[in-house]
């Protein structure tokens, strides 16, 4: 009893633990058919208990099975535990894949047994499995297919994978680097890199865009931009590292091209000398780009000169130079620098064998010549300056080993068209620079002096000339002193012996808006008060094309000699007029006393002639003062004594003064001017007297003059005009008339005797009254003399005082 | 003129101006006394002080205008009018900077002379 409760006990135990299971639990007799089905295996596949029990596993479930079914049941039949995985088909139709133990039991030998098996889901797991698969599967195909080169290896840094570009880029197959250390692929000076990147990753960093270079299995080096990352197992351990490489030899190229080309550029732009510029491209070239460096220009004639030939070694440069004097090129050659100096191409001998050597050479000596250089590779492109092939440029590869290419080529044109605008830049420099030096050995050899200041008054050209006239010792010495170019050590005067003002100086005049200006200056030493030096200045400006002044022309002359002679002159004409006035003088006081004389005696005749010899002498005396007149014009001393008088007044005064000496013409006041003016009135009446005199004097067959007084123009002018009815003045002398000694001589009309200056001196005058003086006639009509006056103060009329009378103490004794 | 005649005294080195005046000034009623230039201070006196002085401004060996000078600061000369005159006009200014009274430009017209000392006596 008690061991069948026991048994009881644990059937039902046994019955619990079946319907706790998460798995699937299935008894299914010896025919198949399904006797136990748990909660487990109703979840799993969604029939419940009483649905399933009763029915065949197999069918139910539509059982898939790895082998065979038969090979299970065998399997069974041995009595032994089956594991293996089965697909099954739930309720709903889903495939499900389960992981599957069965066992066949045995109560006794005699009762028909019985088969347990329990199934665990593993559909997902199988399905992740699967995605893992495919995903590595993908990966590898990915890494395998790559163009750049994947290397996975170990912490050891023994190689584990070595995809295709891989092979590629070192050369190794896969076979081959496999297992081996990735110090394979390290160049000898850098086999200890790998230490140091390893300790890197080890700390979990990863190492981006790390510049090195590796080694090729044929020994070359390679550039290379690495990125080398971490590989971890599934626990987060750090088990290897990935190599990914990026051939950078294009990329460092370019950059060392770019960099070549910068430097080339700095170089070129440095100097402007011939000589130093090639030099320094030569420094540049060698032995960088090419171990022997030559420039040749080609003239007209396709003669060629070697300009520049550059070797690391001097001595060799010495030897190819004497070489060079010895053969020189054969400009009809049909290869090589002739050919690329005739066409404007480049040409590249990537390798130069020995058969070409054999085919170039002219004799035995030659081969032997171009053997012993031991030519490797040459570039030769042509020297561009304008568009225009001017030369060529040889790069020549020899010990180097170098072989060039399209690429290199490139470069070396690149090299070719800057030097080509360099040497073209210094050849116009160098003749700018020798016909500035001309123009400045033409300019330094005229007799005046020249200055050229600059917008900001400052001195940019002189030469000698004008440094001596300025009084200065030397060009340097008047461009450091000061920007005016006037030394101190000299006071300034004007031809009137005035101060001359600073900023009337010509230079500033033309930069404060005047188109040309002119002064004359007298340099007295301080102190002293005497010139010893005359100057003319003459400035103009020059302007550039937004029409503003750049720059001031000034040009000194030298008018020392003529000021000294004109100063003599004027003394002379000074102290002749005096020396002629006295005998007048006496002459007129003789005359008075025999016109006293003969008046008492009562003699008519006597008196008469008496006054005609006084008129005469008063006619001489007039001529005198005009001849003294023009001297002080022509010297600009003609001093005013203004003041402000009524212009009608001085006019009635001189018309009365003029009618009084003359019975054949009536002289006639029209209008009034109202006017007051502001200047000297002695000379002003000495105008109009001029002109009434000429009036009569050229109208013999008139019996009048009209004086006609007005205002007009604007600003508005006092005008007095003179009308003759005389025998006109043509056209033609309108303008003539008023020059220095001009004389309207006439064949068919009278000519009128006289010195010719009395309009000169009245339009002078008027001049230096800011008026204006002017005619209006035709012949056989008449003529009217204009003399128009400002009315404004005239305070730029100068009062100087008259001292040329004191110059002659001195001169008479 | 009814009353005693006035007395002028002219200096200049020219004779023959000398002359001249002395004639015209004569005829017309003055006492002239003459001096060519340095030797016009012994003729100060002759006769007495003059009424009126000519003198020319440019003379050789001395300057009229030192002359006009001197007698304007002296006590009993320097209210005696002085005419100045010169072959250069633009004496003027220097010769009434002087002390003259008046001047006149040579060769000078006669009738203007004679106006101008009678303005003065």
């Amino acid at each position: 009893m008690k061991e069948t409760q026991l048994q009881e006990q644990s059937t039902q135990l046994q019955a619990h633990l079946i319907e706790l299971a998460h798995d699937a639990i299935i008894v299914r007799d010896q025919a198949g058919v399904i006797v136990t089905w748990n909660r487990g295996a109703e979840e799993l596949y969604g029939w419940a208990a009483q649905e399933a029990i009763g029915k065949v596993t197999h069918e139910l479930l539509q059982t898939g099975f790895p082998e065979s079914r038969e090979a299970l049941d065998s399997f069974l039949a041995t009595g032994e535990q089956w594991e293996g995985e089965l697909t099954h088909r739930r309720k709903d139709g889903d495939q499900v894949i389960v992981e599957s133990r069965q066992v066949i039991t045995r109560n006794s030998p005699n009762l028909p047994s019985a088969i347990l098996e329990i199934n665990r889901d593993i559909t997902e797991r199988k399905r992740r499995e699967r995605e893992n698969r495919e995903q590595n599967r993908q990966l590898a195909a990915l890494v395998e297919s790559s163009d750049i080169p994947i290397i996975g290896k170990t912490r050891e840094g023994i190689i584990t994978s070595w995809n295709r570009a891989a092979e590629r880029m070192y050369g190794y197959s896969a076979e081959e680097a496999v297992g081996r250390s990735i110090t394979l692929i390290f160049p000898p000076d850098r086999q200890d890199e790998f230490a140091r990147i390893m300790e890197q990753i080890l700390l979990g960093e990863r190492i981006d865009l790390y510049e090195t270079a590796r080694l090729r299995k044929d020994g070359t080096i390679i550039p290379v931009s690495v990125t080398i990352s971490p590989i971890h197992d599934s626990d987060g351990r750090i088990t290897g590292a990935s190599d990914i490489a990026h051939d950078i030899t294009e990329r460092k190229r370019v950059e060392e091209q770019e960099h070549f080309l910068t430097e080339i550029s700095k170089v070129l732009s440095s100097t402007l000398d011939y000589q130093e510029t090639l030099a320094n491209v030569a420094r540049l070239v060698v032995p960088q780009l090419a171990d022997w460096f030559a420039v040749e220009l080609v003239d007209a004639g396709g003669q060629f000169e070697l300009i520049e030939l550059a070797h690391k070694d001097p001595e060799q440069v010495r030897w190819a130079l004497a070489l060079r004097e010895q053969y020189p090129i054969d400009p009809d050659a049909p290869t090589g620098a002739p050919r690329v100096a005739r066409t404007g191409q480049s040409e590249l001998y990537a390798e130069i064998t020995d058969e070409m050597l054999v085919a170039s050479a002219r004799n035995e000596e030659e081969l032997a010549l171009a053997r012993q250089i031991g030519y490797s590779s040459v570039m030769i492109v042509p020297l561009v300056a304008r568009g225009k092939t001017v030369g060529v440029v040889s790069f020549v590869a020899t010990e180097s080993g170098k072989r060039y290419d399209e690429r290199d080529i490139a470069l070396a044109e690149e090299v070719g068209r800057r030097a080509g605008v360099a040497l073209d830049n210094a050849r116009l420099y160098r003749e700018a620079q020798q016909s500035r030096d001309q123009l400045d050995i033409i300019l330094q050899g005229v007799a005046d002096g020249i200055i050229v200041y600059g917008s900001d008054s400052r001195i940019i050209y002189a030469n000698e000339a004008a440094a001596q006239m300025t009084g200065y010792t030397s060009i340097q010495d008047m461009r450091a002193t000061r920007p005016l170019g006037i030394v101190d050590s000299y006071e300034l005067i004007d031809e009137q012996g005035q101060p001359f003002v600073r900023s009337q100086l010509t230079h500033l005049r033309v930069l404060a808006g005047e188109a040309e200006a002119q002064a004359t200056i007298g340099y007295t030493k301080t102190g002293t008060g005497q010139p010893v030096r005359w100057s003319l200045l003459k400035s103009r400006p020059v302007v550039d094309e937004s029409g503003e002044i750049s720059m001031v022309i000034t040009i000194i002359h030298d008018i020392t000699e003529r000021m000294m002679v004109e100063r003599r002159k004027d003394e002379f004409i000074s102290m002749t007029s005096h020396e002629l006035k006295t005998p007048i003088t006496s002459l007129k006081g003789f005359t008075n006393v025999l016109q006293r004389r003969l008046a008492k005696q009562g003699d008519e005749q006597g008196l008469h002639y008496l006054a005609r010899m006084d008129a005469q002498l008063d006619k001489l005396t007039t001529l005198i003062g005009d001849l003294l007149d023009i001297s002080r014009m022509q010297s600009g001393k003609l001093a005013l004594r203004a003041e402000t008088f009524e212009l009608d007044a001085l006019i009635d005064e001189t018309v009365e003064n003029v009618q009084a000496a003359t019975s054949t013409h009536q002289l006639l006041i029209e209008g009034r001017t109202g006017a007051e003016v502001f200047g000297d009135k002695e000379r002003l009446g000495q105008v109009y007297i001029n002109l009434l005199t000429n009036a009569i004097k050229y109208s013999p067959r008139a019996d009048k003059v009209i004086v006609r007084l007005f205002r007009d123009g604007d600003p508005e002018q006092a005008i007095v005009s003179v009308q003759d009815f005389g025998i006109g003045i043509d056209k033609t002398h309108h303008q003539k008339i008023f020059e220095r000694f001009y004389q309207v001589t006439d064949p068919e009309e009278k000519t009128y005797p006289g010195l010719g200056i009395g309009l000169y001196i009245s339009s002078e005058i008027v001049a230096r009254h800011r008026g204006r003086m002017w005619v209006e006639s035709s012949k056989g009509k008449g003529t009217t003399f204009f003399v128009a006056l400002p009315l404004q103060r005239l305070d730029e009329i100068q009062t100087v005082t008259r001292k040329e009378d004191e110059g002659l103490n001195a001169e008479r004794s | 003129m009814q009353s005693a005649p006035k007395r002028l005294l002219v200096v200049d080195d020219e004779p023959d101006i000398l002359e001249f005046l002395q004639v015209i000034l004569e005829d017309e009623g003055y006492t002239v006394v003459t001096s060519d230039k340095g030797e016009y201070l012994e003729q100060l006196h002759n006769g007495g002080l003059p009424h009126l002085i000519l003198v020319d401004v440019l003379l050789s060996g001395k300057d009229g205008r030192e002359i006009v000078k001197y007698l304007k600061s002296q006590e009993e000369t320097k209210h005696i009018p002085v005419i100045m005159f010169s072959a250069h006009p633009s004496a003027e200014e220097t010769a009434r900077q002087a002390g003259a009274e008046d001047f006149l430009a040579k060769p000078f017209d006669i009738d203007v002379l004679l106006a101008k000392i009678a303005q003065y006596l």
